[in-house]
């Protein structure tokens, strides 16, 4: 929505509606972290409330909404980062405890689960988000370069070489298919 | 027109396919923003953020007790009644004879600058009054 301005109502239906691209942008920032991303989220929305997040009304609200999240994942990172650092040193005398998956894990580690991770691992975590934001999230190099807060140019550079590796990671999956097709 | 081997539609597609697959559903966004909003008119940060206010005081606490021992002793020279007990501060009188007893001291080996002709060093030359005996003789030979 490009409205100059939102009162409160507006602001509040308009964030709820693109509530679930915005959890999925969340989640891209927190790296697949489903609590942190929403603690991302919800420390979003809480600065949307008390007045440190403010829409001024340039540009597109997804844009503005997109860039404070990434900021507030940035910022929990950090957060997080310290915190392991201050507990590793406790973490040294703790058993591991054994990996514990639900049937719900095992079922999204199924084989083409597995292929789609490899292929979006293969990009680095800039190339993802300003492929996300292009293609998925449907904005403009310019815009995705507002969201992640770097200059247009580094956004471009982003966009093309994760654009390339996409497709090479494409090209020899498809291989590996016929490979496959012909031996079997 | 874009062909299914459009690189971007494939991109597209392989993007939505990963989210689709990948993602675990969202949390409904009356929850988010209802917890948001008491957080909110509870004056707190964020789910897992200490208040501003602790925050700042935790920094000026570390500040202070960096900044204590470099301040400390220039503070006490301020205080009042710290110059009386300053050990290195001396009365008037007690300055004086100090001064004396520093000037009327001397050193065991003195003697050693004695020299022969060290009085010369002692008055400035006179030019045109040289001693008698050579002044005659000048004038002699003069004549």
């Amino acid at each position: 929505m490009d409205a100059p301005s939102l009162d409160a109502e507006d602001l509040c239906t308009e964030i709820e509606r693109l509530h679930e691209q915005s959890f999925a942008w969340s989640l891209i920032c927190c790296q697949g972290n489903r609590a942190e991303a929403e603690d991302v989220l919800q420390t979003t929305y809480l600065k949307v409330l008390d007045g440190r997040a403010r829409f001024a009304g340039e540009g597109r609200l997804k844009t503005w909404l997109f860039a404070v999240i990434r900021r507030t994942a940035a910022g929990l990172r950090r957060q997080r980062v310290l915190r392991e650092q201050l507990l590793s040193f406790a973490a040294l005398f703790r058993r591991p405890s054994p990996a514990v998956r639900n049937p719900e894990e095992e079922a999204w580690e199924s084989e083409r689960n597995q292929q789609l991770r490899h292929r979006l691992s293969r990009l680095s975590p800039k190339q993802r988000q300003v492929l996300e934001l292009v293609f998925f999230h449907e904005l403009t190099i310019e815009q995705a370069a507002q969201v992640l807060g770097v200059a247009l140019g580094t956004a471009r550079i982003h966009y093309q070489r994760g654009k390339k590796r996409f497709a090479e990671s494409l090209r020899a999956e498809k291989e590996g298919y016929e490979l496959t097709a012909r031996s079997g | 027109m874009s062909s299914p081997l459009d690189p971007d539609d494939a991109l597209r597609a392989s993007l939505r396919e990963a989210h689709e697959a990948l993602d675990p559903p969202a949390p409904s966004f009356e929850r988010l923003w209802s917890r948001a909003q008491s957080g909110a008119r509870a004056g707190r940060t964020g789910p897992s953020r200490p208040r501003p206010g602790l925050r700042w005081a935790l920094v000026t606490a570390f500040t202070l007790a960096l900044l204590t021992p470099l301040l400390l002793p220039r503070l006490g020279s301020l205080l009042p009644g710290s110059q009386q007990e300053n050990p290195t501060l001396m009365s008037e009188e007690e300055a004086l004879r100090f001064a004396e007893d520093l000037s009327a001291w001397g050193s065991s080996l003195e003697f050693l600058d004695q020299a022969p002709g060290l009085e010369l060093f002692d008055s400035f030359p006179q030019i045109y009054q040289l001693p008698r005996s050579f002044g005659d003789s000048l004038t002699v030979e003069m004549n």
